[in-house]
């Protein structure tokens, strides 16, 4: 079968990803852009016997070389020469997408151009003469409506056309003078060039090194027509001025502007349903407001929605680990089957169902149009904290859960800012440590249990505000304000319910696979270390867990935690909760041999706990390092182990101040 | 007489030219790679209060930083 | 822009109903939010109000929330049009808590479905009127929602015949 390579681009927020998953039937193998931490999508389609080879390059507003996002589109297209370059435009916005449409005709592309969310358009008032538009391009113009899989067919054979097209027509657009003229010279000195003119488009490379690209800078710098390159430089700067890139720039907007906006877009209505609601959302008092609400509504949604299709996994799990080790006679290999693999599948897929509505809830938001707005109203509040405005969807998603918040950060654009929000995110008290909390502090702390969990959250929030404070101003990767706020505001729609479903599941599906086989393994590894020595912990029918090497591990740990007050039954409880902070409620459990709704009572009897060292060890759960698969998120998110190690090392060392200053405090106030 | 203004300074609803982007090369480009360029025409759409600016540019809804902003000079435009 | 004016008989009817919403969800939210605080601060056990207002303080804010936005409509009289956001906005946030709730109610039936099942506990119908969701379908801000489904009827006639909305999807 032919097959035929598509790329498809656009501005964000076109319908990009709508587009992607109508062409592709929703089925897309995701990875990473070579040696980068950005997203690779790519899709397969037939269409008329021809396959096409759909590969989604990250949204992006132009191509310069200074994002990485930037780069990677334009480098997919000028190394790996796609055959066709859908450049996705919104209807409703089409002056500013028109920018990135010129650059592409400059790089020489094979464009079609789907002109989606025409609907969108047509409500707003908008009259576009497609033919027009097409004719002053000099490239196909495809109206659709992808959420409505209008305009698909007609894409599709567009696309095809495109690809038969073996003259690769030069759709030259004119700057006008001084800059054609120019441009066309230092073109004819990169000619002289034979590597450069076979590798790139003479024409556009020629507008780069006008504009001090620095990623063409850095090739053309290497060849031999340098010298003369950087005279014709010089010449140019004198009469076009210092920064050619902004006049360029600038150039480019006229044309659009002045030439082509007017003889295609007619009509605009005055008022928009757009601007209505934003009257509430981005509200100088209610906007805040609105957004701690729907935040609210999304936990409540992922927790207590999805507790009974948890419920249901983990039941399902225990059950085919009891069937399965039913049959098996020796009692060790029973109990790796029933409870090591069974249980531990069990344990990550129970994971699965709040994470899923979770991301199913944020997708929502998201395509919606509302996300933005949220980041417009938080904005001010996160910059006085030294994060970046967008940093508050990873910050609130944290208290549902660590592993989707640290994914979330991947919107932020600056890496300073996205690891710093990383880094200290762990610091949320995510729901699985809710658990814990009501454990002890309905053991030790009587009538203050309540107050003393919300305290957690609240301790939890200060100690993240004063830790980004702290890591901006002392350690010089930090150093710095963080980047001013530049977004564009989508207008609202309301989302679709396949693509909603496709998004969320992706993500879902992403920390199964990733979050999940780290997970899998430490529930492992604990079975293990819990059940070893067999025949010392498994006496008469018994659970001895003192026996056991983990027991033996806490002992040996002990003297380290006895200034907080902990004893070798805390430090086994501490340990299991690194693998998942639910598991502490469980391990004291088995410790204490009685059931988890037990364990309350049977910890204040057997004394492990003093009120003082119970809140200590509330906090110390808190701040302590983030359970393993957070820590797989972290190190997928930044993909480095320097800070990996680093976020395992700072939270450590900060849980065992806070829990010492607690101590000593509480001690110097006259508590045991 | 040309009068240049600092965007978030104009009142809400108000349209206006940008003259002028002041300062920091990468966001002086950035904003003309959204259409802040000189000669565009601009709405603003909300700037009370502190907190970022919405400006309405090139037909859509760009919010800017406060700071950021104020390194946009316009001029105000008669009529809408 | 006479034409979304809501001194006109439908706006005024609008506004009207908007306002009493308001009411209705600022009094909730604060005695929602009141007994929250009370439970916390007093340590005392779970009290509620006849039963059917629950303790809830982050629910008892986004209830307050609402009521504020619902509220916030009664600029409109003044002829601004931009208040029917406010009311969107309004009829939006109850619908969210208004289903929320209702979707918890159903999952505190499947939770009690499922122990049945796996034979750990009996089948009753108490899901229905306690669980996760306070006092289950008796919550105050499942019928507020329903309250507002007439109003949202009226909304969005009145945003069609302004031309605010054209044809099924609401893209604008």
């Amino acid at each position: 079968m032919e097959k035929v390579v598509v790329a498809l681009i656009g501005n964000p927020n076109v319908g990009k990803s709508q587009i992607f998953n109508n062409l592709t039937g929703g089925r897309a193998h995701v990875g990473n852009w070579p040696g980068k931490t950005v997203e690779k999508k790519e899709g397969k389609c037939v269409h008329k016997g021809v396959e096409l080879h759909i590969v989604d390059l990250p949204g992006t507003y132009s191509l310069t070389a200074h994002s990485i996002d930037e780069l990677i589109a334009r480098n997919f297209i000028v190394e790996e020469k796609p055959d066709v370059v859908v450049d996705i435009v919104d209807a409703s916005n089409l002056e500013r997408n028109l920018y990135l449409l010129l650059q592409l005709l400059e790089l020489e592309a094979n464009v079609v151009v789907a002109l989606n969310k025409w609907d969108a358009a047509k409500s707003l008032g908008y009259e576009i003469n497609v033919d027009e538009l097409s004719r002053l391009l000099g490239v196909p113009v495809i109206p659709t409506v992808a959420t409505e899989k209008m305009g698909m067919e007609e894409l599709k054979d567009a696309i095809l056309e495109a690809a038969k097209r073996k003259e690769r027509r030069k759709n030259i657009v004119k700057y006008g003078e001084p800059f054609d003229g120019i441009i066309s010279e230092i073109a004819s000195i990169l000619q002289k060039d034979g590597e450069l003119s076979s590798k790139y488009p003479m024409r556009w490379l020629a507008i780069k090194v006008l504009e001090a690209d620095e990623e063409v800078m850095k090739t053309v710098s290497k060849s031999p027509v340098y010298d003369e390159l950087k005279l014709k430089l010089e010449e140019a700067k004198k009469v076009l001025g210092e920064d050619m890139e902004i006049a360029l720039a600038e150039r480019r907007y006229s044309i659009i502007a002045e030439t082509i906006v007017p003889r295609v877009l007619t009509g605009a209505r005055p008022l928009t349903l757009t601007d209505l609601l934003d009257k509430a959302f981005l509200s100088k008092h209610l906007g805040i407001p609105i957004f701690l609400a729907l935040w609210w509504a999304l936990f409540r949604f992922a927790f207590d929605v999805s507790a009974p299709f948890s419920d249901m996994l983990s039941m399902l799990f225990t059950e085919l680990g009891k069937f399965v080790s039913s049959g098996i006679s020796d009692p060790q290999l029973a109990s790796f089957i029933a409870d090591g693999i069974f249980g531990g599948l069990g344990t990550v897929l129970s994971f699965f169902p709040p994470i899923f509505f979770l991301f199913l809830g944020l997708a929502m938001l998201e395509d919606s149009g509302y996300l933005p707005r949220a980041a417009f109203v938080m904005d001010r509040l996160m910059v006085k904290l030294g994060l970046h405005g967008r940093s508050f969807i990873p910050m609130l998603l944290g208290f549902g859960c660590n592993v989707p918040a640290v994914m979330a950060t991947r919107t932020i654009e600056k890496e300073e800012d996205r690891i710093l929000t990383i880094l200290v995110n762990p610091l949320m008290s995510c729901s699985a440590r809710l658990p814990v909390y009501l454990l002890i502090a309905s053991a030790v702390l009587g009538p203050w249990a309540a107050a003393a969990t919300y305290s957690m959250y609240i301790l939890g929030i200060a100690l993240a505000i004063l830790m980004a404070k702290l890591f901006r101003t002392v350690i010089p990767y930090f150093k710095g304000k963080p980047s001013p706020l530049i977004m564009e505001l989508p207008l609202y729609a309301v989302p679709t319910v396949r693509t909603t479903l496709i998004h969320a599941w992706e993500r879902g599906r992403l920390f199964l696979r990733k979050a999940g086989t780290i997970i899998l393994l430490v529930v492992i590894l604990s079975w293990f270390l819990s059940n070893y020595p067999w025949e010392a912990v498994h006496q008469n029918g018994e659970f001895v867990i003192e026996n056991s090497y983990i027991a033996q591990l806490g002992r040996l740990l002990e003297p380290y935690f006895r200034p907080l007050g902990f004893n070798w039954m805390a430090v086994v409880a501490l340990f299991f909760g690194f693998l998942a902070k639910e598991a502490v409620v469980g391990t004291f459990a088995t410790m204490l041999g009685v059931s988890e709704e037990e364990a309350s009572s049977a910890l204040a009897s057997a004394g492990v706990f003093t009120p003082l060292t119970g809140f200590a060890f509330m906090a110390f759960t808190l701040t302590y390092t983030p359970c393993m698969a957070t820590l797989g998120a972290i190190y997928r998110e930044t993909n480095s182990w320097k800070w990996t190690i680093f976020a395992v090392v700072y939270e450590l060392a900060l849980a065992y101040l806070v829990a010492l200053g607690i101590v000593t405090f509480g001690r110097l106030l006259g508590f045991t | 007489m040309r009068v240049r203004v600092p965007l978030p300074l104009l009142p809400e609803n108000s349209e206006a030219v940008v003259v002028e982007v002041r300062g920091g090369w990468g966001l002086e480009r950035r904003l003309a790679e959204l259409g802040f360029t000189a000669g565009a025409r601009v709405r603003v759409l909300r700037s009370t209060g502190p907190g970022p600016v919405l400006v309405l540019v090139r037909g859509s809804r760009v919010a800017l930083g406060r700071g950021l902003a104020m390194r946009i000079l316009v001029e105000p435009a008669e009529g809408v | 822009m006479r034409w979304l004016s809501m001194r006109q008989g439908n706006g005024r009817l609008v506004a009207a109903y908007a306002v009493a919403l308001g009411v209705a969800y600022l009094a909730l939210g604060a005695v929602e939010l009141a007994l929250g605080l009370h439970n916390l601060l007093w340590c005392s056990e779970n009290a509620s109000l006849a039963g059917i207002v629950p303790t809830d303080i982050l629910g008892g804010f986004a209830s307050l929330v609402t009521g504020a936005t619902f509220l916030s409509a009664i600029s409109v009289l003044r002829g601004v049009r931009e208040s029917w956001g406010y009311v969107i906005v309004g009829l939006f946030l109850s619908a969210v808590f208004g289903v929320l709730y209702m979707l918890i109610v159903g999952a505190d039936g499947l939770s009690t479905w499922l122990s049945y099942v796996a034979g750990e506990g009996d089948w009753t119908w108490e899901w229905l009127t306690s669980g996760s969701a306070g006092p289950g379908l008796l919550r105050p801000e499942i019928w507020l929602f329903l309250a507002s489904l007439p109003l949202a009827h009226l909304t969005l006639r009145a945003l069609k015949q302004f031309n605010v909305l054209r044809g099924r999807r609401a893209q604008a």
